[in-house]
């Protein structure tokens, strides 16, 4: 029986962490869905739409390269059109919001919040996260749309940005609308079995520290603060000008993409969360060869290593269940990839990322 | 008209697109016009010093997306005012005729407006086909139009992996026209891999490579 604490009961806020002495290794959680795919031979449509698709090339990839976390699919398109965004499917990629919805406004005035089981597609990942946590033994992550993304995506993007300028009473309203959503998609995220929630927010990436502090941070720290299990927040991009106010916000960890000097951010946290990164999903993982990624990630993990600090315990229960390389004493730095692994990553670089990962590197000691 | 005046009026309209003060943009342009300075003059001396300034306070991240749109909309009041009262000769002798727009697939218009926005007022003639943009729009406007430069963007790592396929179906289509592409996933090396002959970061980088691509000072 995997036990559990409420977090909101301890601390709404960060993992804790102590010293590094004890640290033995870095959970291995690089985020990917689509590169599964090739493996099982379904599309992305398919993986999309079929809870059954979606599931057997996340097998798929957790037998070939048992990760310690396994995400199901990256989809930022589904809670959008849950809400009646219309969304463009290619068999070959991720799908994209091509309309907005209109009716949006109507249900946010209306008070008419999301029900995963009905609306969209939301219930073909509620489903995989399902058969995630009947059949594999690693921790499970699942994604929701942060509250300013998703409301980019049903209103427009340009709409919500400079409504931040000029009328920012009713992007407040609309945003409190969509951390409504996000909470109750996660919260049967969580239900049916999901360790995990990373609150994806890559629109945040648009908008200065002062922005993001008035209008992302308080919605995001709403739905961590909801949920039980462990949340992240992940933003793509180069978001160097907001580490400052993503540290201070109250999430257990956060998820940083190529672009942003991790080690630097894992210097500034002094141990305060858990930082996921950032291995170049493209540039490495698509374009390198195997032998160059894996040095990379050695790399990453000797020189991240002098700032790392060990979770407590709670943090390491949740994620830490199951078999070896779950237990152990682990890192506040989780290994993992900038963004979402796109479905032409190969799969011997994923290979060569778990090998670069499990390699036994020398510990600092001082 | 006095020099100061002039001055002071050319002033107001960088100021107002800097402050993206949409009503100081009107005004100033309105008064450029009733005080008889050329359109055009207005234009590059007034409002586009002002957009350049813009992107010196993005690229030193004072400003971000927001900030940008709104100077983008103030800039916009006043090309409104001061484009009809262009004379024929000036829209005639424009640098490079450029066909942009954001790739298939993506419909991430944000950048790919402000660099469209940004070549507009450096002089050249730009035709946006807006997002969403398939190989064979791209060619067919091209065909239309002659341009001189084909500018991509793309904002998700998985739609700017088609910018390859999409560069060589042009080469294909055209040797002789110039790629440029940009977007936040890109970098100048996956630029160079793909094929492009041009890539900046942003959008007064843009206009700096699509003057560097086409040889003009």
């Amino acid at each position: 029986m995997r036990q559990r604490e409420s977090w909101q009961s301890i601390d709404p806020g960060f993992c804790g962490t102590e010293d590094m002495e004890e640290v033995e290794k870095n959970f291995v959680a690089p985020l990917m869905g689509y590169p599964g795919l090739t493996k099982t031979g379904a599309t992305v449509r398919q993986a999309l739409q079929d809870s059954n698709a979606q599931f057997e090339a996340l097998d798929a990839l957790g037998r070939a390269f048992s990760p310690d976390v396994l995400f199901c699919f990256m989809d930022l398109t589904a809670e959008a059109e849950a809400l009646g965004a219309r969304v463009a499917f290619s068999e070959g990629q991720p799908p994209s919001v091509v309309e907005h919805s209109i009716s949006v406004e109507e249900d946010w005035k209306a008070g008419r919040v999301l029900d995963p089981e009905r609306d969209g597609r939301l219930r073909v990942f509620i489903r995989t996260m399902e058969r995630m946590k009947k059949n594999l033994a690693m921790a499970r992550g699942a994604y929701v749309t942060g509250p300013l993304t998703l409301a980019g995506e049903v209103v427009g993007i340009k709409k919500v940005l400079k409504g931040m300028i000029r009328d920012d009473r009713s992007v407040r309203r609309l945003l409190q609308f969509t951390a409504e959503v996000a909470k109750g998609y996660a919260q049967r995220l969580v239900e049916a079995g999901a360790d995990i929630i990373c609150i994806l927010e890559p629109s945040a990436a648009l908008v200065s520290p002062r922005h993001y502090h008035e209008f992302s941070k308080g919605p995001v720290e709403e739905i961590s603060g909801s949920l039980d299990a462990i949340t992240l927040l992940h933003i793509c991009g180069d978001v160097t000008p907001l580490i400052p106010e993503m540290i201070k916000t109250r999430v257990h960890g956060i998820s940083i993409d190529s672009a942003v000097d991790i080690v630097g951010v894992l210097g500034q946290l002094d141990g305060r969360m858990a930082v996921a990164g950032n291995i170049d999903p493209v540039k490495e993982m698509v374009f390198s060869t195997p032998e160059g990624v894996r040095e990379r990630v050695v790399g990453l993990r000797m020189r991240a290593q002098q700032y790392e600090r060990a979770l407590v315990s709670r943090c390491h229960r949740v994620v830490g269940e199951g078999d070896d390389p779950g237990q152990g004493i682990h890192s506040n730095f989780i290994l993992s990839t900038g963004c979402d692994l796109p479905p032409e990553v190969p799969l011997e670089n994923i290979r060569a990322f778990m090998e670069g990962a499990r390699e036994s590197i020398p510990r600092n000691t001082c | 008209m006095d020099g100061d005046r002039r001055d002071e009026i050319l002033q107001q309209l960088s100021e107002g697109v800097v402050r993206f003060d949409e009503e100081q943009v009107i005004q100033a342009s309105r008064r450029a016009l009733d005080e008889g300075i050329n359109a055009l003059t207005a234009i590059v001396e007034g409002l586009s010093p002002g957009m350049e300034t813009v992107g010196d306070l993005f690229q030193r991240k004072e400003y971000f997306v927001p900030e940008v749109l709104m100077c983008a909309d103030a800039l916009n009041a006043g090309l409104e005012i001061l484009k009809p009262h262009l004379k024929e000769d000036e829209t005639a002798t424009k640098k490079g005729r450029v066909v942009i727009g954001t790739i298939e697939g993506d419909i991430h218009e944000i950048g790919k407006s402000l660099v469209a926005l940004m070549l507009d007022i450096s002089g050249f003639e730009v035709r946006d086909l807006g997002v969403d943009v398939s190989l064979e729009r791209f060619l067919s406007e091209h065909r239309e139009k002659r341009s001189d430069i084909i500018a991509i963007s793309a904002l998700m790592s998985t739609t700017m992996l088609r910018m390859r396929d999409f560069i060589v179906g042009i080469k294909e289509a055209d040797p002789g026209v110039l790629t440029m592409v940009g977007g936040a996933p890109l970098t100048a090396g996956i630029a160079r891999d793909f094929g492009a002959d041009g890539y900046a970061e942003d959008a007064r980088g843009a206009v700096i490579e699509a003057k560097r691509v086409l040889a003009i000072d």
